[in-house]
């Protein structure tokens, strides 16, 4: 790992281990840790490929229903119950992907949005499956293998542990699809898609894929979700949840995952903070996003983007945003 | 017959998102972008009904004054904000019109509370009409027959008219705009105007069939996406077969299997996006 | 040795046929210009041939192999690639990313995914290796959106060539460059021909004149005459067809 990867990851690693303390609480944290997991699957897909997704809850939602019911009435442990939902999120992220993603970018955002809401009216309507408006209460966290080594997940700190090292195992995944040949033909096709097709990479096949990791993490997150509240709600799959995906990606800049880990913990301690102070505090966050959207692909000093080009020119290192060495 | 009576509800309906739609269509067919906070103007119209109502005013007077307040305030919007993303990517033009409708979404809840309220049909139309056999509320048919109106006109403007021959122009290629040497600004300005005027009209239609609460923005802003995806981007017929096709189906859904209303839209939705990817009527954007 | 040969190739636009019937043979290595007044079709010619396109009608055969059906990102491994009439680069990264790139989509069939980029030191060795055969060296770090337009256009010629294609379209390289960078493009088409099969779309007649091997003159959609320099130029129905749309460069 080279030097400034390896900074990243011990600033991340110091983030979540203090993210209870500062939040006050390890049940916050662990929200902010799923919450963590969508929003990096989104930055990976709007900042590397330009994709704006407003369908990321149906992947969390889905891979929350999915684990719930493994663990609560098929008596699955909760390792392969999260495996096996972020395995069914990563193959709806692969269908859906294969239809939203064409020629033209200006049906993807309806289209993802338009498949989320399938989604939610799904769960609504199956509700001998999902409980519908009433959700799936009493779901476990079944440690299964994990008490034999002396793990008790029913500990909120140690549920928050455990949830933490998925969102660091995911943080240094991206790192590494950042510096990697993946990720470089990513942003080569964000760039100039025509030139990568005519170089000889299937753009589409890497859009999609791009985007099937993006759900791949918000089922993940999804699915450690279920085990949080021991209860399954319609709003992890709700247009609610996949707005906030947005939002949140957004207020992290959409360039750096180190970023949107932060965002993620700031947002959930501000809206936790703010709903008591005055429940319609997301006004605010409404002109936020527009003021953000404006600096958008024009950093300016007060974006991440920017930021980073300022520290860069500081310190001498790196060239261009986006460039990694 | 009860199906009888579901289809003339759901053309209704349809009728309804069709004007929500057009406007829609209006708006990305001349500015080239998805207004997300279009669904949020069209609860924002609903809910000044209520207002209307509640200090007195008739369903009439709400049926002239808030499309054209609601007109206004999108003007002010385009002037102030949207103009300024014309030249920016589609990315930004969505996220500057989300934020618009979070705003809008949130205010409406701050003020009016997150419980729904209900509006009332005017008077001279709270009654049954009978046809045959069939009786249905008088609104019904009101809101049918102001609908067909609504599109007829649109229908008019668009192929009879010079405005419309610019907007239909416009449309296939925004460029041609300024090199026939209209102001593209005034056109721009105008075509967002005719949109949002168009989503106020629906939604101060659309008040005494539901009542009002702070989800019917985004309930109207999905469907709308969906009868532009089935009906196809750039084609304003394909929008109107759509949404009569759209609300029918939900209608008859609502008695055969109430959960599965709105989940039938985007089924079929995703049903047409797989047979025809670009839309029924829709041209490749 | 590569060759390039089209069949009867026509391209419609609804009722407007901008390329008709057009058989030509290229064989490489050597310069094949293809010039003609503007609105001829050449352009189009080209995107049907590097698969941007698909032809109304006709094939199109790459070293014996008919590539007409394919589609343009697998057009480049039957090993003829393109640059085009505005530079398409990849104006955030720099020279050697873009010279990386298109060994990598040549060379990284397998090794796509969690690979650190620019640790695989067969890419990274290739890569600095097109960027000394071009003289890029001193600009090899350098963000290419930053560059002259001159050297964006060699860096476009670069991409094909490190994508290792044996055919090489190369649309307008002279146009647009400042004046001065001429000799410096035209005596790295003339290199590249060497090696490779250069089909060149140019207006400067000059560097048509001076380096090609074969020239085929396009006019309206349609082939009017094929030949070396020497016979183009006395070529009378050429000439009409120039002085006749009052088109005339040197």
């Amino acid at each position: 790992m080279s030097g400034s990867a390896l900074l990243k990851a011990f600033v991340a690693a110091f983030l979540l281990a203090v993210l209870p303390f500062a939040l006050g609480s390890s049940t916050l944290a662990t929200e902010a840790v799923t919450l963590a997991l969508p929003v990096l699957g989104s930055t990976l897909i709007f900042g590397y490929s330009g994709l704006l997704s407003f369908g990321q809850a149906l992947f969390f939602g889905t891979a929350s229903y999915v684990a719930a019911m493994l663990m609560r009435d098929a008596g699955v442990s909760i390792v392969p119950a999260v495996l096996v939902a972020t395995a069914s999120a990563l193959v709806i992220g692969i269908a859906t992907g294969i239809v939203s993603i064409r020629l033209s970018g200006i049906y993807f955002v309806m289209l993802t949005m338009a498949f989320g809401n399938l989604g939610f009216f799904l769960a609504y309507s199956a509700s001998e499956l999902t409980g519908g408006e009433n959700g799936l209460l009493d779901v476990p966290r079944r440690a299964g293998l994990l008490q034999y080594l002396g793990v008790r997940l029913d500990s909120g700190i140690v549920y928050y542990a455990f949830c933490a090292a998925f969102a660091f195992l995911g943080y240094l995944m991206m790192l590494s699809i950042q510096n990697s040949a993946f990720g470089s033909v990513l942003r080569a096709v964000r760039q100039n898609e025509r030139r990568a097709i005519v170089l000889g990479y299937n753009a589409r096949a890497y859009k999609i894929a791009a985007f099937a990791i993006a759900a791949a993490f918000a089922g993940l997150g999804g699915a450690l979700n279920s085990g949080l509240m021991h209860f399954v709600s319609l709003s992890g799959i709700s247009l609610g949840m996949s707005e906030r995906i947005v939002i949140v990606t957004l207020l992290g800049g959409g360039q750096s995952f180190l970023s949107a880990l932060f965002a993620a913990s700031l947002f959930t301690g501000l809206s936790d903070f703010l709903a008591d102070l005055w429940p319609r505090w997301m006004l605010i966050l409404g002109l936020v996003i527009i003021a953000i959207a404006f600096t958008l692909d024009r950093p300016t000093i007060w974006s991440m983007a920017g930021l980073r080009r300022g520290l860069a020119f500081v310190t001498g290192r790196g060239s261009a945003a986006g460039v990694r060495r | 017959m009860i199906y009888a009576f579901q289809i003339v509800n759901g053309l209704g309906l349809g009728m309804l998102y069709c004007i929500l739609a057009l406007g829609l269509s209006v708006i990305f067919g001349l500015l080239r972008f998805i207004n997300f906070a279009h669904g949020e103007m069209f609860a924002l119209s609903a809910y000044l009904v209520f207002v209307v109502q509640y200090f007195g005013g008739s369903f009439w007077l709400a049926l002239i004054v808030v499309p054209l307040a609601v007109m206004v305030l999108g003007w002010l919007l385009e002037r102030s904000l949207i103009q300024f993303t014309y030249n920016r990517s589609h990315t930004v033009q969505i996220l500057v019109t989300f934020g618009i409708a979070l705003v809008i979404r949130e205010s409406l809840t701050w003020i009016f509370g997150p419980q729904p309220h209900n509006v009332t049909a005017p008077e001279s139309l709270s009654g049954f009409i009978s046809i045959v056999n069939f009786t249905f509320p008088e609104y019904r048919a009101f809101v049918i027959g102001l609908g067909i109106l609504t599109t007829a006109c649109f229908w008019y403007v668009l192929e009879r008219t010079r405005i419309g021959a610019i907007i239909r122009a416009a449309s296939e290629r925004s460029e041609m705009v300024m090199l026939l040497g209209y102001d593209a600004r005034k056109i721009f300005s105008g075509a967002f105007c005719v949109g949002i005027a168009l989503a106020g009209f629906a939604g101060v239609m659309f008040a005494p069939l539901r009542g009002v609460d702070p989800n019917i923005g985004a309930e109207a802003l999905g469907i709308a996406f969906i009868a532009v995806t089935i009906g196809g981007l750039g084609s304003y017929s394909g929008v109107v077969v759509a949404s009569l096709i759209l609300g029918v189906a939900q209608s008859l859904m609502s008695t055969i299997w109430p959960e599965g209303a709105s989940l039938i839209l985007y089924i079929a939705m995703a049903a047409v996006i797989l047979i025809r990817p670009n839309g029924l009527f829709g041209k490749t954007v | 040795m590569s060759t390039l040969r089209t069949d009867k190739l026509s391209v419609r636009f609804g009722r407007f046929q901008a390329v008709q019937n057009v058989s030509l043979s290229c064989q490489g290595p050597g310069v094949h210009s293809i010039i003609g007044p503007n609105g001829a079709g050449k352009t189009t010619l080209f995107n049907a041939l590097s698969g941007v396109l698909t032809p109304s009608s006709g094939r199109i055969i790459v070293d014996e192999r008919d590539v007409t059906k394919l589609d343009a990102s697998t057009r480049l491994s039957s090993g003829i690639a393109r640059s085009f009439q505005i530079t398409s680069l990849f104006e955030e990264e720099t020279v050697l990313e873009n010279i990386r790139l298109a060994v990598q989509a040549k060379l990284g069939r397998r090794r796509q995914f969690l690979r650190r980029a620019d640790h695989d030191s067969q890419i990274m060795e290739r890569a600095r290796h097109f960027v000394s055969m071009f003289g890029l060296e001193r600009v090899a770090d350098t963000p290419v959106g930053q560059l002259s337009h001159g050297l964006k256009r060699i860096i476009d010629i670069a991409l094909c060539v490190a994508g290792e294609a044996r055919t090489i379209l190369l649309d307008e390289p002279t146009s647009g460059i400042g004046v001065d960078d001429v000799p410096r493009v035209r005596k790295i088409i003339e290199g590249l021909g060497e090696n490779h099969l250069v089909i060149l779309i140019e207006h400067n007649m000059s560097v048509v004149l001076g380096i090609s091997r074969t020239i085929s003159v396009l006019v309206r959609g349609s082939l009017l005459a094929t030949g070396t320099p020497r016979d183009i130029q006395n070529n009378r129905d050429v000439q009409q067809a120039y002085l006749g749309s009052g088109h005339a460069s040197a």
